[in-house]
């Protein structure tokens, strides 16, 4: 009876080739990427106006890969006005030495050296037409030109989107495509970050989730998330957990939840998913959530969760009884 | 533990000789029959390879010490050939014994020719009379030393008749249909490539024997064995007080194996013993602690706090599968056992979410074990087995019970009927192999035993009440039971007697005795059957009560392997007299209708208790608690 599931992981991995290869990505049914302008407000629901992913390029990969980011400017039907549109965004590309290693980079503020790497690229976008539901690439990347983790199996850039001035909220999607002008995924490749800062769906009917990867050291992880405006509940899926609910923040405020990680759930992704208030409409919610672990690390989010996306999987137990 | 032990006096009998032969004893009056080739007064026309031949002799016993003189038992069962041994039925009326098949003169100088087989006289009128053969007797072979057993229905004897497994081998055959049927060998369990002979059945089923071929002492040894479950154990041989390196043989006793005689030609020629069982010692007995098959079965990783809809299905592979995120299963014994948990999507049901398979292995606990139910009643026989001891270290020579009165009654599987209501503590003890200097090895265990004194207070200890158990419920069941829920009455609202009825509630139990095969079909039938009420009427029961009947009826029609106990309880409103009588009468009337509606008497037991048996003991009054009847399944097997 677990082939269904087989069947199910299989058409998901497949999907990666068959679908274009996106931040947020399909499994995570996330609309949009989300950062604010430098002189928003955190209660708008972006803590640090500044969202840091990695994308993993795989050692296999000689070919020039690109970075496309769909709706990149502020401005039109996708972005989130704060009176007249006035807010520009900055995306920077990085590779090199550093880009991933050094422990700024993989920190949930932007604080110290988190530009680590050499800066590849980068542009700043304000309110433009041009680029209004449309993709401007970055690129041609030498993949040679990522940092190379080896634990990770990869090379790795990075992308930081930071809100410079203004006070709009910036919508937008990130692609990585071995072409300029379409999305052809990078077979293999992957985008990960350590603080997900996203708009949720206005439909009420729509679960999201993220996808926190738990590797074997962990023994317990601590998710926050920031700015849920009560907005539903938060559950925690995994093999070992059917739905654990999460504490949930209010406006502005951030929230944490400790949870054990029991020994099936090493080395596995867990789903932190978000189900929306069924009764009470919440409209264009920003949320900030980021996981870390006993030590005060950030797990990374893979928008491919790694292993595929958990199912509950009951662990039987017996005890004797009179 | 090893301790010097003798288990047994053993004494000669005064009427034995050094001259003649003396064997065979067996009950008769308040004497012993047995066979002699000691002179019997009658012309004597044929010796038998030049021996003298066997008669059948009675010896009355005037008191412990001393008998009678040892005299023929009746001339009329004395022939020129040889007589003997035989054995009584329990009314001592018929005798069923050995003899030469033929005691005309042509065999005189053939004697062996002139083969034995079994024959049977009846004590009519002060004489045995309509002696007959034994239908399958044969002139190309003997048929020898018969026993039959106390309830007259089988007859064991020895035969060298072909298709056995060497020389004489045990057969018996059973009384069917008003004749005997076909001899039966007792298998290879019993009979060896050489003699197995001189059987005898005491009242408790052991089957006591001698055997050359069996491992002894030398010579013929004595061992019994029992048949337990359809199978007879492995022969056990009996102290070494009794066997002998001589030929030891032709041994009877009583139920408990206390007292009793056997033949030995110890002494060269054959000769009668008495023996008497002394109890054997035992140190400290460990309390028996119970195997463990009945488990809580959960998901570890389940909590409260689970939010994704899932229905626990948990499949044991038998065909019972039970519901919820905990439920209770119990297995039959030890052994590898696999079960499955289904996790079903609560909307669509019978999609599977997820499934886990968990494979274990049940272990009994290395010590000797006392198989019982753990409660019983006044004057009921309950059966105890040691069979399911787990000591795979120690070689079991024999088991050894005490019920009160020392370690005395032998055999793996014991019977006891308790008189008093109360609790006791049963004892096994088991003795191994002997050492170099004749010690036993010896282990034992206790086990307490509540005896109440009925079957409604035994089931109160012992039972389910049929409510706990919904985790048997199959979803499609739940959902019927959720329809029918909705048009049943609450008994708890509606046990006042309303238009000249009667009004009872309805309790359901299920005694552990049960097998979880049959408490779930009872629990499906019956589903539903818990929220109703029986309304009883001075000329019977109305529509919906006799549906209700019906269930149970059809419940006990569909399993013949159940019995029914309905106990009638009353508040306290009248006077205690009238409630017992009004309930007495309810439980007759119950009874009337369960057996006119073909129910086998035996299967169902009905009593009213009046307001004896207060449910809510805080407040004995007329209320639903009280004014019940208790239906309690149990099984028909014990």
């Amino acid at each position: 009876m677990l082939k269904p599931f087989l069947t199910l992981f299989i058409i998901l991995i497949g999907l990666a080739d068959v679908f274009p290869q996106s931040a947020p990505s399909v499994e995570e049914n996330i609309p949009y990427l989300v950062t604010f302008g430098g002189e928003s407000k955190s209660s708008w629901g972006d803590d640090d106006f500044c969202q840091i992913f990695f994308f993993k390029i795989p050692l296999s990969q000689t070919n020039p890969i690109y970075i496309r980011i769909y709706d990149p400017e502020t401005g039109g039907e996708l972005d989130e006005p704060k009176g007249d549109f006035n807010t520009t965004v900055k995306f920077s590309v990085y590779g090199g030495t550093g880009c991933w290693s050094d422990k700024d980079a993989q920190a949930t503020s932007p604080v110290g050296n988190y530009k680590s790497g050499t800066l590849l690229a980068s542009k700043a976008f304000g309110e433009d037409p041009k680029y209004d539901k449309k993709y401007y690439t970055f690129g041609p990347f030498n993949p040679f030109e990522g940092e190379k983790i080896d634990k990770l199996g990869g090379r790795i850039f990075k992308i930081i989107t930071q809100g410079i001035t203004g006070d709009d909220g910036n919508l937008y999607r990130y692609f990585l495509s071995t072409n300029p002008d379409k999305n052809i995924p990078v077979e293999g490749g992957n985008f990960f970050t350590y603080k997900y800062h996203f708009r949720l769906s206005n439909d009420q009917n729509q679960v999201c989730q993220i996808y926190p990867y738990v590797d074997d050291k962990t023994i317990s992880i601590e998710i926050s998330n920031f700015d849920w405006d009560n907005d539903g509940k938060i559950k925690i899926i995994s093999v070992a957990k059917n739905g654990v609910l999460c504490d949930i923040s209010g406006e502005d405020n951030w929230i944490k939840r400790k949870f054990p990680i029991v020994e099936d759930e090493k080395n596995t992704s867990i789903e932190v998913q978000f189900e929306k208030n069924k009764t009470l409409k919440v409209l264009n919610n920003n949320v900030v959530v980021m996981v870390r672990n006993q030590y005060g690390l950030s797990l990374p989010f893979y928008v491919l969760p790694i292993g595929g996306i958990p199912i509950y999987k009951p662990k039987i137990q017996m005890r004797g009884i009179k | 533990m090893f301790a010097q032990t003798k288990d047994y006096d053993v004494a000669l009998t005064p009427f034995s000789t050094l001259v003649n032969d003396e064997f065979s004893p067996v009950y008769f009056k308040n004497g012993i029959v047995f066979c002699s080739n000691k002179k019997n007064n009658s012309l004597i026309t044929y010796k038998d390879d030049g021996k003298k031949l066997l008669n059948i002799f009675y010896v009355a016993k005037k008191s412990n010490t001393r008998w009678g003189s040892a005299d023929l038992l009746a001339n009329e069962l004395t022939t020129n050939y040889n007589e003997g041994p035989g054995s009584f039925t329990t009314t001592g009326d018929t005798f069923y014994y050995c003899r030469n098949t033929s005691i005309r003169e042509q065999f005189k100088d053939n004697p062996e020719a002139n083969k034995l087989g079994i024959f049977s006289a009846e004590f009519i009128n002060g004489q045995w009379t309509n002696i007959k053969a034994f239908p399958y007797n044969n002139p190309s072979y003997s048929m020898v030393t018969p026993a039959i057993t106390q309830d007259g229905k089988r007859l064991y004897f020895a035969s060298d008749m072909p298709g056995g497994y060497g020389e004489a081998d045990l057969y018996y055959c059973d009384w069917i249909d008003n004749a005997w049927g076909k001899p039966v060998n007792m298998g290879p369990a019993i009979n060896t490539a050489k003699n197995e002979s001189y059987p005898f059945a005491n009242k408790t089923g052991k089957l006591f024997f001698a055997s050359d071929g069996l491992e002894g002492f030398g010579g013929k040894d004595l061992f019994y064995t029992q048949e337990i479950n359809g199978n007879w154990i492995h022969p056990i041989h009996l102290d070494g007080d009794i066997n002998s390196p001589a030929d030891d043989f032709g041994l009877v006793t009583d139920e408990d194996f206390r007292n009793g005689y056997f033949s030995s030609n110890r002494r060269k020629t054959d000769d009668i013993y008495s023996f008497t069982a002394s109890p054997v010692q035992f140190p400290v007995c460990d309390t028996m602690v119970k195997n463990t098959y009945c488990f809580l079965f959960y998901d570890e990783f389940q909590t409260k706090n689970d939010t994704v809809p899932a229905i626990y299905e948990w499949d044991f592979g038998n065909g019972i599968k039970k519901y919820g995120p905990e439920v209770k299963y119990c297995f039959p014994g030890q052994g590898q056992y696999e079960v499955k948990l289904n996790l079903l999507d609560k909307i669509k049901r019978d999609s599977i979410h997820s499934q886990t398979t968990y494979n274990f292995e049940i272990k009994d606990i290395n010590q000797v074990y006392i198989e019982s139910p753990d409660a019983g009643i006044v004057n009921e026989s309950i059966t105890f087995d040691g069979l399911k001891t787990n000591l795979p270290d120690f070689r079991i020579s024999d088991y050894v019970w005490n019920f009160g009165e020392g370690f005395i009654l032998r055999g793996p599987m014991a019977t006891k009927v308790f008189g008093k209501k109360g609790e006791y503590t049963i004892q096994l003890g088991l003795l191994g192999d002997k050492d170099t200097l004749g010690n036993y090895a010896k282990i034992c265990s206790c086990k307490k035993i509540t005896i109440y004194d009925d079957f409604r207070e035994l089931a109160m200890h012992n039972s389910k009440e049929i409510i706990d158990l919904d985790e048997f419920h199959a979803i499609d069941t739940q959902k019927q039971a959720q329809k029918k829920s909705g048009i049943q009455s609450n008994p708890k609202k509606n046990s006042e007697a309303r238009d000249g009825l009667n009004s009872y509630a309805v309790r359901i139990y299920l005694m552990n005795d049960l097998s979880e095969l049959l408490k779930q079909k009872i629990v499906i039938n019956l589903y539903g059957t818990n929220a109703t009420s029986i309304e009883m009427k001075d000329n019977g029961f109305d529509s919906e009560s006799s549906q209700v009947l019906n269930n149970f009826i059809s419940v006990l029609k569909g399993n013949p392997d159940l019995k029914l106990e309905i106990a009638v309880h009353s508040g306290d409103k009248g006077s205690s007299g009238s409630n017992l009588g009004i309930t007495a009468k309810e439980a007759l009337d119950l009874n009337s209708y369960f057996i006119t509606h073909g129910i086998n008497a035996a299967a169902i037991h009905c009593k009213g208790y009046g307001e004896s048996c207060p449910a809510d003991e805080n407040n004995k009054g007329e209320n639903a608690l009280n004014k019940r009847i208790e239906f309690i399944f149990s099984s028909n097997n014990n």
